[in-house]
């Protein structure tokens, strides 16, 4: 089984470096990017061509939000012919934001923080 | 006396006959002036028959004279003859005897019946010689005169020598023996001429002049004009001399009568005028008399009318003494009325049957009439019956004296009008009932026209919803539209006329200011009625929600701090949610790795991050312990504050940012603004909206800061201008004062200013608004409450 490559965007960036150290360890993903901005990663999917399987990605960030991200991301993802997997990683256990993330068809899943490597199995596995 | 009384029966004869008395002063007349004109007929007549028997003799005289000329003239001529019988100077004497009778024509000497001499000779040539005895026209008269030895005429006759002429013949005798004759001959015409008849022709008669024909015996006439003349009249002469005649005849009867027809006409006409001016003189008191007659019977059938009305009418009729108030005279109807015979009605007066409550009203008008300052009147009162019920009646009091005369008696014409009092009583209490029903209603009930101003009706309810009587509302045309409140005036009267358009039926709410300048809020519900004639009649209820509405503001109120509340708890949710649980997770996976970790150097990486996590922990938690204390803080201390000296102070703290950036202030703040706030709120605000203008600067210009204050309705208003890197609201607009809300990434955005001042002024009762452009700038106004 070949190792999926994963993406990180969250504004936080100690979230950034503890989910790193668990990635790392996890040996899970046979490749690991990290974005603090909504912006960066569709600059970065966009000049590269390529996508990682999966995007761990965060909805309060500055300048462009998760859900911003997604309206894009969503359009932009139909270019690639590849089954990538998003699951909303967020420390909110607000009801409203689970609901709107369901809306979005391309969202596989809503993860609360604190990510551990049990979480983290689970999508590597999906 | 006597004879007055005779001629009375006469005179009214005549008077009574017009017509037959003037044809008889006619006939009167006339036949007078006939007499008269008679009279004058004769006159005239016998003048004239005078006139003809005058000219007559003048003429026959004429003829006498000039016959015994010719007489003499043969004498003479006779003398010449001698004794042998021979003329002698013939010639001589007839010139002589010519020249002194110049109406003879020619002298002739006629020995044994020749002619043998005639002077003068010229002209007469045709005779000489001329046997006359053995003429047959001149034989018989020669015969005639020699027998009667007397001169005779012959003729006229047509002459030898031509012409119409008469000869006169003496038969002369010579010592006892027929000689001859000695004759004159004269022209006809100069004959007539010698008669002097034609002196007469201008009269009214004419002669004529005939001789008996002594072969024919009959006779013949010689002069010009009829000789059919027997039935006129005239008168004649006989002349022996030559068996002649002479008429004078009457040329036209009817010529004095034609004098006379003027006259006669005259007289007719006077006759006729008399006759006339009798008959329209007599007439004219006839016409009196028989107007008097038409008038007399009028009055006749009148007063019988009137009784007949009097007695049989669906009316009572009363004759009633105006001083006294006696009943004179009354009909049965009003006796039936009430109750008494005409015996005992005669005895009592109007007052004795009047009700009391009614006597003044009634005594009042009378007095009135009495003075003439009334001509008659009507009054609706009570009367008693003789069995002591009441009736209602309407009298019609005329009164029956001249407006000079004194007042005497008046009539009264009394009608009935118990049963319609009674239904008109029956009508009222059952208004009154309906009335006192819609009074009871708890609201005004009204009731108007679309096309009239003001209402018809306004129930009672008025005075106790609006402090206004219904009186009030409906004395004012525009009371309504008056006392609603200003801000309802216009979509109130909008609605309505389309309603009225529409026809429908409509619920409306708004307000009014009643007496005490209290705004009412009212629910006004109103029905359409259609009315027989397709006009529209509007009723309607207005019932009082004041109440209702205050509950509703309250109710609204309520709901708005609920939901306020509610977004507060929403965003401290997040905070708590998001903000606090990202810090606690991270902590919770950091204790995780350094707890699997067997890397020492690995383990103090971790405990150092662990540590600066902590750290924003305590942070966030202070930040929330302050916008808890703000919301928790009921009543924050509230001062009077001037803007100016707060804002100096938030430039000064500023002033490092601000000359670091090159940012521009202007302070268009006047001085003496002042607002009632909490100090360190007003410090916080100011603080955190300058500041941001300074941070969001954009990156390619200097920013300028405009700061203005003004005043907008119960707010006063201080607007901070920007042109900086301005907000998209319509993306960020819900989170623009939301905690730990940011969308930039300038690393100082921390999300905590707004949403701390955002709170602060809530709290204050302020509000917050913002207007902003990408790239050009953005403008806060904040409000405070005055």
């Amino acid at each position: 089984m070949t190792l999926k490559t994963i993406c990180i965007i969250d504004d936080d960036p100690i979230y950034q470096l503890i989910t790193k150290k668990i990635i790392e360890k996890s040996h899970l993903f046979s490749q690991r990017q990290s974005f603090t901005d909504g912006f960066d990663a569709l600059h970065f999917f966009r000049e590269e061509k390529s996508i990682p399987d999966i995007i761990l990605l965060d909805i309060e960030m500055p300048a462009m939000d998760g859900w911003d991200f997604l309206d894009e991301f969503c359009e932009l993802k139909k270019s690639f012919d590849k089954k990538i997997y998003i699951y909303i990683i967020s420390s909110s256990i607000a009801k409203e934001d689970i609901e709107k993330a369901s809306t979005y068809g391309c969202i596989c899943g809503f993860i609360s923080k604190p990510i551990n490597l049990e979480k983290l199995t689970k999508i590597a596995n999906s | 006396m006597n004879t007055e009384k005779k001629i009375t029966p006469y005179s009214s004869w005549f008077l009574s006959r017009p017509k037959t008395s003037g044809i008889l002063v006619f006939l009167f007349i006339f036949a007078i002036l006939d007499l008269a004109v008679m009279l004058r007929y004769q006159v005239l007549k016998k003048s004239e028959t005078n006139e003809m028997t005058i000219a007559l003799n003048i003429v026959e005289q004429n003829i006498e004279q000039s016959l015994k000329n010719s007489y003499a003239t043969t004498i003479g001529l006779a003398l010449t003859i001698d004794d042998n019988g021979e003329p002698k100077n013939f010639q001589a004497v007839g010139r002589q005897l010519l020249n002194s009778n110049n109406f003879i024509d020619a002298v002739q000497l006629v020995p044994n019946g020749v002619i043998k001499y005639t002077y003068p000779m010229t002209g007469n040539e045709a005779a000489t010689n001329f046997n006359i005895l053995k003429s047959p026209v001149h034989r018989g008269a020669a015969l005639k005169a020699i027998a009667s030895k007397k001169m005779y005429y012959v003729g006229p006759v047509e002459l030898k020598q031509g012409g119409l002429g008469i000869v006169g013949r003496l038969p002369v005798y010579k010592k006892d023996k027929f000689w001859g004759f000695s004759a004159v001959i004269i022209k006809f015409s100069r004959f007539v001429k010698s008669t002097g008849i034609e002196t007469f022709h201008n009269q009214n008669f004419y002669f004529q002049f005939s001789k008996r024909n002594i072969e024919t015996q009959k006779e013949e006439f010689f002069l010009p004009g009829p000789q059919d003349f027997k039935s006129k009249l005239y008168k004649s002469v006989s002349i022996p001399e030559g068996d002649w005649k002479l008429y004078v005849i009457r040329k036209n009867d009817l010529q004095i009568i034609k004098s006379l027809t003027p006259i006669f006409l005259l007289a007719m006409l006077m006759a006729s005028i008399c006759g006339v001016f009798v008959i329209s003189f007599l007439k004219r008191p006839s016409q009196l008399q028989n107007q008097v007659k038409i008038q007399t019977d009028k009055l006749l059938k009148n007063e019988l009318f009137f009784k007949s009305i009097f007695e049989h009418a669906g009316l009572g009729i009363t004759h009633t003494n105006s001083i006294k108030g006696n009943f004179i005279d009354a009909n049965d109807k009003f006796c039936e009325l009430i109750g008494y015979t005409q015996e005992e009605i005669k005895k009592i007066t109007f007052m004795m049957i009047t009700h009391p409550d009614d006597l003044d009203a009634d005594l009042k008008k009378m007095e009135l009439l009495k003075e003439g300052k009334l001509g008659g009147f009507s009054l609706e009162k009570r009367y008693f019956h003789k069995k002591g019920t009441i009736i209602w009646v309407n009298i019609t009091v005329t009164p029956l004296w001249e407006k000079d005369e004194m007042p005497n008696t008046h009539m009264t014409i009394v009608e009935d009008i118990t049963k319609r009092k009674e239904y008109e009583f029956a009508l009222v209490n059952s208004q009154n009932n309906i009335e006192s029903l819609i009074n009871t209603i708890d609201g005004i009930v009204w009731e108007g026209y679309p096309d009239k101003p003001g209402v018809t009706f306004i129930s009672k309810k008025s005075e106790a919803i609006l402090g206004y009587k219904s009186e009030e509302w409906l004395e004012n045309e525009d009371f309504w539209y008056n006392h609603m409140h200003p801000e309802d005036r216009d979509w109130v009267t909008a609605q309505t006329s389309e309603y009225s358009k529409k026809r429908t039926p409509h619920v409306l709410e708004y307000r009014m200011i009643d007496k005490s300048g209290n705004t009412v809020w009212l629910q006004d519900i109103v029905s359409i009625f259609v009315e027989n004639d397709n006009s529209i009649k509007f009723r309607g209820i207005l019932i009082d929600i004041t109440q209702n509405k205050q509950f509703e503001l309250e109710l609204n109120n309520t709901l708005n701090l609920v939901t306020q509340q509610n977004k507060r708890l929403l965003d401290f949710s997040y905070i708590v949610s998001h903000n606090l649980r990202s810090h606690t997770s991270n902590i919770q996976s950091l204790a995780t790795l350094i707890e699997e970790s067997d890397d020492e150097t690995e383990k103090t990486e971790l405990l150092a991050l662990l540590k600066s996590v902590s750290d924003t922990l305590h942070k966030t938690m202070d930040n929330l312990n302050e916008v808890v204390s703000i919301q928790t803080q009921v009543n924050p201390v509230i001062e009077s504050l001037e803007l100016q000296p707060v804002i100096s102070k938030t430039l000064e703290i500023l002033s490092n940012q601000i000359k670091s950036s090159k940012a521009k202030i202007i302070n268009n703040v006047p001085g003496s603004v002042t607002v009632n706030y909490n100090p360190a709120y007003l410090d916080s605000v100011i603080l955190n909206f300058i500041l941001n203008a300074v941070r969001y600067h954009h990156p390619e210009r200097n920013p300028v800061i405009e700061l203005n204050s003004y005043e907008e309705k119960e707010y006063i208003v201080l607007e901070i201008k920007d042109n900086g890197i301005g907000i998209d609201l319509k993306k960020n607009g819900k989170k623009l004062f939301g905690m730990y809300k940011t969308f930039t990434n300038n690393p100082e955005s921390k999300g905590i200013g707004l949403f701390i001042s955002k709170n602060q002024i809530d709290t204050m009762q302020g509000k917050v608004t913002v207007e902003s452009e990408i790239n050009v700038g953005t403008t806060f106004k904040i409000y405070f409450k005055k």
